[in-house]
């Protein structure tokens, strides 16, 4: 159990969360909120009004998970995470609820896509989506310039599919509401290939793994910087505080609803990239981007069925 | 063995343009090193400093045009009502928002779409879902309602009081339609400055249009920028006409002396639904009208100097030496957004048979310069043209190494071109570290001089020089997605030279 404020108060100035929400809702964690994309309208109206997130409790901190990866793929248990943080877009902080699954160690490089190609089942990458650093092996470099739809065909050709972003925060910051996928040191270059500062720690993508050492709680290398990271859900930036806490899929836009709010626009990323700052190295930063973007700083992983 | 090219010098005090589709995002890292040129104030990323607005307080243009219809139908093909509406501004918009993590804010909408804005549009908001206010763009009511800037003079810091009062260039309220207060601010080059400097975090000025103003030949002597864009020729100061700015009911008003607001500059839509959404032919119509007009910006703006072929006897090459002239003195050619603007001289030399045995500054089959943008150079299909001459500003970005803890010692010498560690080009300049220029000073004369190999004195048919101009370039489109919009930019000739031999 944890406490949630949920008032009824107006729709949020944009962009500003107003933390005063004037009343307080105790919301059980596992229970399975209604998503407000499926109300009994059809899903043509966003519901009025959204809740605030107002204040929270959460988890300790810690990267706390246990790696368990074989053959490229690494083990995430069942159970309970804490999810989410006090960013507008992402709070509030809850308790998430997910079954098993496995997910990629690393991000699809352009040797695996190369595969993919040969087989027939995906476009070549764009060659100018390629970075050519010394010492770093293109084709273990993660593949990008994919948009959505493709990164989602890919994962089915090979017997998975992308995953939540409930399993892809899961994966990145353990159980305990990490801030950092690797424990509690800040990020630098020795830890991450993102934007340390105006400078950059590196020119551009670095092959996958680079940081042989730093890994995510549950063995997940490179999920903070190098290239953005597809996953499965539409990007709603107030989707947590209505969202079920058992196995979250994002907004439902079956139906391509457009709310005022920008959701259905676009798919969420994470992790941040190579060109982007610290701000999106931390494992709960949210991110989007329309489905049809294919940056030369967005690749993707899959995630696996138990 | 020398011809110079029958151009007419025009006598100018000109001014290019300040561009609008260009979009700015500060990088910001809270616990970032600041690192670049911070000799003037740090501006604030927070772009709308002012209080929510009733924006239904704006007057639709629509209303406006009742009785100012023509400054409505020019308007209605300008660039500041196409702001919002431009493509390659929601896709760039986008793209800062994912590489600042957000923090781009409306940053960007501060100036593109200042009602919308000013509603609280959240800065993603793409012109597809934009409201209609929002969709006005720079409009006529916006910039009438401007009392004056905030802050710093740049990043879209305007004061707007929307009300029953208008501010204009005249005192008078003869009509009565509305109470009308004359402004010195918004005759001033601050209240076009005020959009028309955009400061990025780290300290570096990606649209610098109104900077180079004030430090420019044209301000010295009193000329504003509205004496060149909103004038009878673009990029001159022009006689204007005389007559009625407004016609009530059908009676006209006293005659004034009339401002052109369709603000010239060198950008152009590139949707076939622009200006007018319902009606594709009279949009084509109005937007090949518009290229004239560009076209004429652009040749007021710079010329070719003369043009002289020197070969050494025996030798197989020679040299070629032209100047690109200046004919601004109201800021640098290009300006506004020079990380997007193209500006380059193609050089061409042919044999006696016709077969070009040298060029420069000449396309790939992408349709991109030789540069170390080019797709087709980056994957080795051509090479990079080490003679291009292009007056396009670079985003240069640093990467360097780090110390045993992953962090990096000392920012001081980093932000030089070739300092410790490296530098690379990126395309958007909310990548970047530092945007170097390369454009040409007011009324400067650059002197260019090409070696070239491949033909001799004995052989040689002809040289060609050419001076282009593109406002956006295609590796930058297909970066975004927009691939579909390359084949609708211009390549517009500014001049060219030429020598024959015979």
């Amino acid at each position: 159990m944890f406490s949630v404020g949920c008032g009824d108060s107006d729709k949020d100035s944009p962009g500003r969360l107003d933390s005063d929400s004037g009343t307080t809702t105790v919301v059980d964690g596992t229970e399975d909120s209604a998503s407000p994309m499926t109300d009994d309208t059809g899903g043509t109206e966003p519901p009025e009004p959204y809740p605030e997130c107002g204040s929270v409790e959460g988890g300790g901190g810690q990267a706390i998970g246990v790696p368990s990866c074989m053959d490229g793929r690494c083990f995430v248990p069942a159970g309970s995470f804490w999810m989410g943080s006090e960013e507008e877009d992402a709070c509030p902080v809850r308790s998430v609820e997910l079954s098993a699954f496995w997910i990629d160690q690393m991000e699809v490089t352009h040797g695996e896509w190369a595969s993919c190609v040969a087989a027939g089942d995906c476009d070549p990458a764009p060659e100018h989506c390629r970075f050519w650093l010394d010492d770093h092996d293109p084709e273990r470099q993660p593949v990008t310039c994919i948009d959505w739809d493709a990164a989602s065909a890919y994962c089915i050709s090979v017997g998975g599919r992308l995953p939540s972003e409930a399993e892809w925060e899961k994966a990145a910051r353990g159980t305990d509401q990490a801030e950092w996928a690797w424990g509690p040191a800040s990020p630098s270059c020795l830890l991450a290939n993102y934007r340390f500062s105006p400078t950059y720690c590196f020119e551009g993508l670095i092959e996958v793994g680079y940081f042989a050492d730093v890994t995510s709680p549950f063995g997940l290398h490179d999920t903070v910087g190098n290239a953005w990271e597809w996953v499965s859900d539409w990007y709603d930036p107030r989707y947590y505080r209505v969202a079920p806490n058992i196995d979250p899929v994002g907004p439902d836009c079956t139906e391509g609803d457009v709310y005022e709010n920008g959701a259905c626009r676009a798919r969420v990323i994470r992790g941040g990239a190579f060109n982007t700052t610290k701000l999106t190295t931390r494992a709960h930063a949210r991110s989007f981007a329309d489905p049809a973007v294919a940056d030369d700083d967005m690749g993707f992983r899959c995630a696996y069925a138990e | 063995m020398r011809h110079l090219a029958p151009w007419l010098a025009l006598l100018v005090i000109g001014c290019g343009k300040a561009d609008d589709t260009g979009s700015v995002a500060p990088a910001t890292d809270s616990e970032a090193v600041v690192e670049g040129d911070e000799s003037h104030d740090e501006p604030s990323a927070e772009v709308n400093p002012h209080e929510p607005l009733d924006t239904d307080s704006f007057v639709d243009p629509k209303e406006c045009a009742a009785c100012h219809p023509t400054q409505y139908e020019q308007w209605e093909t300008s660039m500041h009502r196409y702001a919002p509406l431009s493509p390659v501004f929601d896709a760039m918009a986008a793209k800062a928002f994912r590489d600042t993590a957000g923090e781009v804010g409306t940053f960007c909408t501060g100036c593109h779409s200042p009602i919308g804005t000013y509603e609280g549009e959240e800065g993603w908001t793409v012109a597809a879902d934009r409201s209609a206010k929002s969709k006005e763009g720079v409009s006529c009511d916006y910039c009438h309602s401007v009392t004056n800037h905030t802050g710093i003079l740049g990043n879209g810091n305007l004061e707007a009081a929307p009300s029953g009062v208008k501010y204009g260039s005249f005192e008078s309220n003869y009509m009565g339609a509305h109470t009308t207060e004359k402004s010195d601010f918004i005759q001033s080059p601050e209240m076009c400055g005020s959009c028309h400097d955009v400061f990025m975090f780290p300290g570096i000025q990606i649209e610098q249009a109104y900077t180079e103003y004030a430090e420019s030949p044209a301000a010295a002597e009193g000329v504003r920028c509205q004496d060149c864009h909103m004038g009878s020729e673009p990029g001159v100061v022009s006689e204007r006409p005389i007559g009625p700015a407004a016609i009530v009911d059908g009676e006209p008003g006293p005659d004034r002396v009339l401002s052109n607001h369709s603000f010239v500059g060198p950008d152009y839509a590139l949707i076939d639904t622009f200006p007018y959404e319902d009606d594709l032919e009279a949009s084509a119509a109005a937007q090949a009208e518009y290229m004239t007009r560009v076209q004429t910006l652009m040749e007021n703006a710079a010329e070719l100097g003369d043009l002289d072929v020197m070969f050494e006897e025996d030798a197989d090459g020679g040299a070629i030496m032209v100047s690109v002239r200046s004919l601004t003195a109201g800021h640098r050619i290009p300006t506004g957004f020079t990380s997007e603007r193209q500006m380059w001289v193609a050089v061409t030399v042919e044999n006696r048979d016709g077969d070009v045995v040298w060029s420069t500054g000449d396309l790939d089959e992408q349709g991109d310069l030789r540069d170390e943008h080019s797709w087709a150079v980056k994957s080795g299909e051509v090479a990079l043209d080490t003679s291009l001459v292009n007056f396009q500003s670079k985003n240069v970005t640093a990467w360097r190494p780090w110390n045993e803890a992953g962090v990096f010692t000392s920012g001081e010498e980093d932000i030089e071109v070739g300092g410790a560690g490296g530098t690379f080009l990126s395309i958007f300049p909310f990548d970047a570290l530092a945007v170097v220029r390369n454009s040409i000073e007011p009324l400067e004369e650059r002197e260019l001089v090409y070696s070239f190999e491949g033909v001799g004195i004995e052989d040689v048919g002809r040289v060609d020089v050419a001076l282009y101009y593109r406002n956006l370039p295609p590796y930058l489109l297909r970066a975004l997605q927009l691939d579909d919009l390359v084949e609708r930019l211009h390549v517009i000739t500014i001049d060219t030279a030429e020598i024959v031999f015979e």
